[in-house]
């Protein structure tokens, strides 16, 4: 009997039907759809205020015309202000634009947008945080520095109070598979504490093998405490695995917790990815908690992400990070003595510079170190990011070192997670191209490490070359120049040019793509 | 059994092992499993999908530390890629000569069906005659068309989509290749 007869016998006896879908193999990914009711009940809620607020406007402009005239003149003081403000460019030009076209109600949406209204009181809590904690930060080393590393160091430095360590010896993972196998053989020798904050952690297989660790660790009388960002993780992690891991005797807390209120302070998100064991060791990079960054769920093909672990003294700012943190959200005064210092130093003379970002600090330091890394490289700038949505600075400064014969590079993913954001940076990324700029799209993958390589310096965290990452988002990275880990790091970015497409700027649809890179790029410092 | 039963049944050891299920086109399961057999999974159960007859539903698993971990993840996706890229081609292989076939012949029937109707019902019309006529030539005209041109369409288009498919075969054995090596010590 031929196989289609086969086939046709089958389908009479089981009454099932032929798939439509041409594909040979599809992978099954679990999806819960977790959260959905949740976000859907928050927009709703949201959207109610929202209208509210419209009808209520709507009606006072209807009762008093020369209002008009009035919210005119205030949106064109707001758009001074805009000018004057230290906005990057970009970000004045979007606001310019909404506050001229929407005059009636755009100078209200700019105060309320004001970090000083919506997260003044956070600041100053962090404010106080910080300058109580201060006396805990390392004292300065003598690290062994290049030209190069001691100009980003002293930027670092004067711009957010990160000294230099030494005395800290570096791994560097290409993997986040490779990553978190480290990361929890670390945990099974935890003895004294250990500390955990990822953007997103998700139900799934990485998960319940971290639990499993730490509810063993926890059971044996460890500080095992956990943050989680609230709207990173909303449709991710279910109540019944917060529970769970609540029962187990882990402390749990979420940063900024998602209301049904209207406040602009809910697009500040914790984007950080920090594990600390013990004081001895930390470990940042570009993973989250999920199935996905071990590539054993499929989301958008061959998933790359990036790791880094440090064992030494640089792990104290790291667990001077996460414990600031964790008294912000808790409001409850930490023991930082008895989490500090506890590091074993070893003999690596390498400069190592754990730094945070957020707005706890006044400058946008994550683009302040993209920016000196760049202006300083005489050689290399080799860069893998998810996203590339900088503002001009970045952009005219890679366009300039280009052409000076700094040989620039730059790795994008070929699978858009955010197509829309997707759009906006290969746009960016192609208008470099006539300057001499390198731009490769990883075959099949989701590019999703944070990497920025000069000849001597690297950059490896959790801050993606994009405004949210630089203006709106809590980040974390070390910077180094541990010879070690650059070349590691070269040899990563070798590897993955071969699994690589250099783009040439063509392409189908083109003029159509950049009218619609355009019109999102209004939106680029939201993205 | 339930589905519930038979995951109890089927205790997963996440500490020791990678799992992953997939569906797989019954058709071509045997070279899919030997492919997943080069990246280092080895088969734990075949059933048939619950809703199409042409599926089965397979479950592999892998130790969770294998050397060369994160290029065999590559390689996988790209296999992955692959194979549906053939499936795809496959699908589509006589998509145009059909298209072309169905849509002259249809044409070609409205207008042979359009003018035999006016000649049968407008017999005393001299204009509906001639109009008749004439749509009845263009009718059979483009389905003579169809018959001669549509084959010739369909080997163009065979040839074509036979050297894709090659093609995007060539490219599998490959990845099976380059994954057989990465694994080799593995065994």
């Amino acid at each position: 009997m031929t196989e289609r007869k086969k086939i046709t016998k089958k389908v009479r006896r089981s009454g099932k039907y032929a798939s439509n879908d041409a594909r040979m193999v599809r992978i099954r990914t679990e999806s819960h759809g977790l959260g959905i009711f949740k976000t859907l009940i928050v927009f709703l809620a949201i959207a109610v205020q929202l209208a509210f607020l419209a009808f209520l406007y709507i009606r006072f402009l209807m009762a008093f015309r020369w209002y008009m005239i009035v919210s005119l003149a205030l949106s064109l003081i707001s758009c001074l202000h805009v000018l004057s403000s230290r906005r990057n460019g970009q970000s004045k030009a979007v606001w310019i634009l909404f506050l001229l076209v929407g005059f009636t109600v755009g100078y209200i949406i700019y105060y309320l947008s004001d970090v000083r209204v919506f997260f003044g009181r956070a600041k100053k809590r962090y404010a106080r945080i910080y300058s109580e904690t201060e006396k805990y930060k390392a004292e300065k080393s003598q690290a062994e520095c290049d030209k190069s590393t001691e100009l980003i160091s002293n930027y670092l430095e004067s711009a957010g109070g990160f000294g230099v360590c030494d005395g800290t010896d570096l791994n560097y993972f290409p993997s986040g598979a490779g990553f978190f196998d480290d990361v929890l053989d670390r945990i099974e020798q935890a003895k004294k504490f250990v500390f955990i904050e990822y953007f997103i952690i998700a139900d799934g297989v990485l998960l319940n093998r971290f639990l499993e660790a730490l509810e063993r660790k926890a059971a044996a009388g460890i500080d095992v405490r956990m943050i989680y960002d609230d709207l990173g993780s909303n449709r991710t992690l279910r109540r019944k695995t917060k529970k769970r891991i609540v029962g187990a005797g882990i402390k749990l807390t979420a940063f900024n917790r998602i209301t049904p209120r209207f406040t602009v302070a809910m697009n500040f998100r914790d984007h950080r990815k920090i594990v600390v064991v013990d004081g001895e060791t930390a470990y940042t990079g570009g993973s989250n908690l999920a199935d996905e960054y071990v590539n054993e769920k499929r989301m958008y093909g061959y998933w790359k992400d990036t790791g880094i672990r440090l064992d030494g003294k640089a792990v104290d700012a790291f667990t001077l990070m996460f414990l600031r943190q964790w008294e912000y959200i808790t409001k409850e005064k930490q023991d930082y003595e008895a989490h500090l210092r506890m590091y074993l130093p070893t003999e690596n003379r390498s400069a190592v510079v754990p730094y945070a970002d957020g707005l706890d600090y006044k400058e946008p330091i994550g683009k302040g170190v993209y920016e000196t890394m760049i202006a300083s490289a005489r050689e290399r700038i080799w860069i893998m990011t998810p996203y590339f949505v900088p503002d001009d600075t970045i952009t005219d400064m890679l366009a300039e070192k280009a052409r000076s014969g700094v040989d620039v590079r730059l790795i994008l993913p070929e699978i858009a997670d955010k197509p829309y954001v997707y759009v906006v940076s290969r746009d960016n990324a192609e208008r470099l191209i006539p300057a001499g700029v390198k731009i490769y799209t990883m075959d099949n993958s989701f590019v999703h490490s944070k990497l920025l390589l000069t000849e001597s310096n690297v950059a490896v965290g959790s801050i993606n070359m994009d405004l949210r990452s630089f203006y709106q988002q809590f980040e974390c990275a070390v910077f180094t120049n541990d010879g070690k880990v650059v070349g590691q790091v070269e040899s990563d970015f070798v590897l993955t040019f071969g699994d690589c497409t250099l783009l040439d700027g063509g392409g189908k649809y083109k003029l159509i793509k950049r009218i619609l890179a355009g019109v999102l790029r209004i939106f680029a410092p939201l993205m | 059994m339930s589905g519930k039963k038979q995951k109890q049944r089927q205790v997963r050891d996440h500490k020791n092992y990678d799992y992953l299920t997939i569906t797989a086109k019954v058709e071509r399961e045997a070279e899919i499993i030997a492919s997943y057999a080069t990246l280092g999974w080895e088969t734990v159960s075949v059933s048939e999908d619950k809703k199409f007859f042409d599926l089965d539903v397979i479950e592999f698993r892998r130790p969770h530390k294998i050397e060369n971990k994160d290029r065999l993840q590559l390689l996988q996706v790209k296999l992955e890629t692959l194979l549906n890229k053939y499936g795809v081609l496959r699908h589509k292989r006589k998509a145009k000569s059909a298209t072309f076939g169905l849509v002259g012949g249809i044409f070609g029937c409205i207008a042979l069906a359009a003018g035999i109707a006016l000649l049968v019902t407008e017999i005393a019309e001299l204009a509906a005659v001639v109009t008749g006529a004439i749509a009845i030539v263009i009718g059979l005209a483009m389905l003579t068309v169809v018959g001669v041109f549509m084959r010739r369409v369909a080997e163009t288009e065979a040839r074509d989509y036979s050297e894709k498919m090659a093609a995007v075969l060539k490219g599998i054995d490959e990845v099976c290749a380059s994954a057989k090596e990465l694994t080799r010590g593995e065994k």
